[in-house]
């Protein structure tokens, strides 16, 4: 038996009387990485079914929720993510997938400004931050052998690049 | 004997340069798998008949020349000393390079697991707070032996959500939720190891890195439903990027982002399946010549030996 399952059966002791979340939360304190929380993987497809674009699971929905938050400075609603993120989420799921990420500890509530505001949680991005950077500082070895989403570029590219974008915002 | 250990050598040559047409003209999921596949296959082949033309070294061991006379018969001498000697130096680089190569993955799983310190084990998105525009999978690790697995993740640094629109920000997250669920860090290790094995398949592993981006971007043009958007978010990242650190090291560029735009903006490449069957029969082509080879000296041996 590791010390993960000793663990796992002294959360479940403990906190048998808790709330599911607050258990996972207990959970996720004790153990920060090794014992993932269950969290369903429901399909929470949008009210309106969107033309092409496959159903998306409630994990994908997170990430693009996070990610919505991290792209913009000022905290936003979930009015505002709904139609930041394509418009096709019922408002409720946004706020259920919000609720989520909030207690994964991932976003906060803006308390002083607009109420009912999100922003992203910054302490453990910033060590990653840190952390890429000491990767990326050591060589090129480690970086180079990652899938990265682009690579670089010739100015020739360049150009052809920014008349496929139309001189939008590039 | 004299021949068909060096078949794999040849096939090897063969393999390497039929891998960027196969990569161009076939559909990405299947030219990787079967390149990847073939070169895994034609590199084992190498490598075993370096082993056996090692191996007739052994005709010149004390005891076997002496047994040799005893029979009356001449040590038998299916290839030239010389060749021996240098399959054998050969043999030592390659197990060199094969060391190299694993433990260079084995570095850059470890820097990619410290990238998801004090991260929730069950979110797929890391974000990095910071200003570089950067975006990669980082793959899990399926459970074995009672060692627990653990999911993939996906890291994003803020710079590069900040410069995608919103459509655009759903193309890079399905294209790296692609790489993770077609585990295609393990093709590439493969692929990988087997230029390592064999330095003649060099081309292969460059092909088999382009085929999976051209997988996932495929695969994230589905998702999104939008070919046009996908390009765009190609072109808006690959932009951000190239004007982020203009004098960086990879000022070599392989105009790879402007092959997988210029793919995208076309219709989806067909499966061609008798090319990839072809491909397919290249890799397994090496491994005949080798059984054959290996038949041929165990049959020489076992005639001096008695």
């Amino acid at each position: 038996m590791g010390p993960g399952v000793e663990v796992e059966q002294d959360v479940r002791k403990t906190t048998d009387k808790l709330s599911r979340a607050r258990r996972a939360r207990w959970a996720r304190y004790r153990h920060p990485v090794e014992i993932p929380t269950r969290c369903k993987v429901e399909v929470m497809a949008g009210t309106v079914p969107h033309g092409r674009t496959e159903r998306r699971s409630s994990g994908e929905l997170e990430s693009e929720v996070l990610a919505a938050l991290w792209a913009t400075e000022r905290p936003l609603t979930p009015v505002e993510i709904q139609t930041e993120i394509g418009g096709t989420l019922a408002y409720n799921t946004v706020h259920t997938i919000l609720k989520r990420l909030y207690d994964k500890g991932l976003v906060l509530r803006e308390v002083d400004g607009r109420r009912g505001a999100y922003r992203p949680a910054k302490n453990a991005a910033e060590l990653t931050a840190q952390a890429m950077h000491e990767a990326l500082d050591r060589g090129p070895d480690p970086i180079a052998a990652l899938q990265q989403f682009v690579t670089g570029l010739s100015s020739e590219e360049e150009r052809a690049l920014r008349a496929l974008l139309g001189g939008g915002p590039a | 004997m004299r021949v068909d250990v060096y078949v794999p050598l040849l096939l090897s040559v063969l393999l390497a340069a039929v891998s960027p047409g196969v990569g161009r003209r076939v559909a990405p999921a299947l030219a990787a798998r079967v390149l990847t596949a073939a070169a895994a296959v034609t590199a084992a082949a190498t490598v075993w008949s370096l082993v056996l033309l090692a191996a007739t070294l052994v005709d010149d061991a004390p005891p076997v020349v002496d047994q040799a006379r005893r029979h009356g018969l001449r040590p038998p001498e299916p290839v030239p000393e010389v060749i021996g000697v240098a399959a054998c130096l050969a043999l030592l680089l390659v197990a060199h390079r094969l060391w190299r190569a694993a433990r260079a993955e084995y570095v850059v799983r470890r820097a990619l697991r410290r990238l998801c310190a004090g991260h929730p084990g069950s979110t797929e998105l890391i974000v990095a707070a910071s200003p570089v525009p950067q975006a990669f999978a980082i793959p899990g690790r399926a459970a074995v032996l009672g060692r627990p697995g653990r999911p993939g993740r996906i890291l994003v640094t803020a710079g590069m959500l900040g410069a995608l629109e919103p459509v655009e920000r759903r193309v890079l997250l399905a294209h790296e939720r692609a790489h993770l669920s077609h585990r295609h860090a393990l093709l590439v290790t493969a692929a990988a190891l087997a230029v390592a094995a064999n330095p003649l398949l060099g081309p292969v592993r460059g092909t088999v890195a382009f085929l999976v981006e051209r997988w996932a971007d495929e695969r994230a043009a589905d998702a999104v439903g939008d070919r046009t958007a996908t390009a765009r978010a190609l072109a808006r990242a690959a932009l951000t990027a190239g004007r982020a650190e203009p004098s960086c090291a990879l000022s070599f560029t392989d105009r790879a982002v402007t092959r997988r735009i210029a793919a995208l903006q076309s219709a989806p490449p067909p499966h061609l399946w008798p090319v990839a069957a072809a491909v397919l029969a290249l890799g397994v082509l090496p491994l005949v010549g080798a059984a054959d080879a290996t038949d041929d000296l165990v049959g020489l041996l076992r005639g001096v030996l008695g």
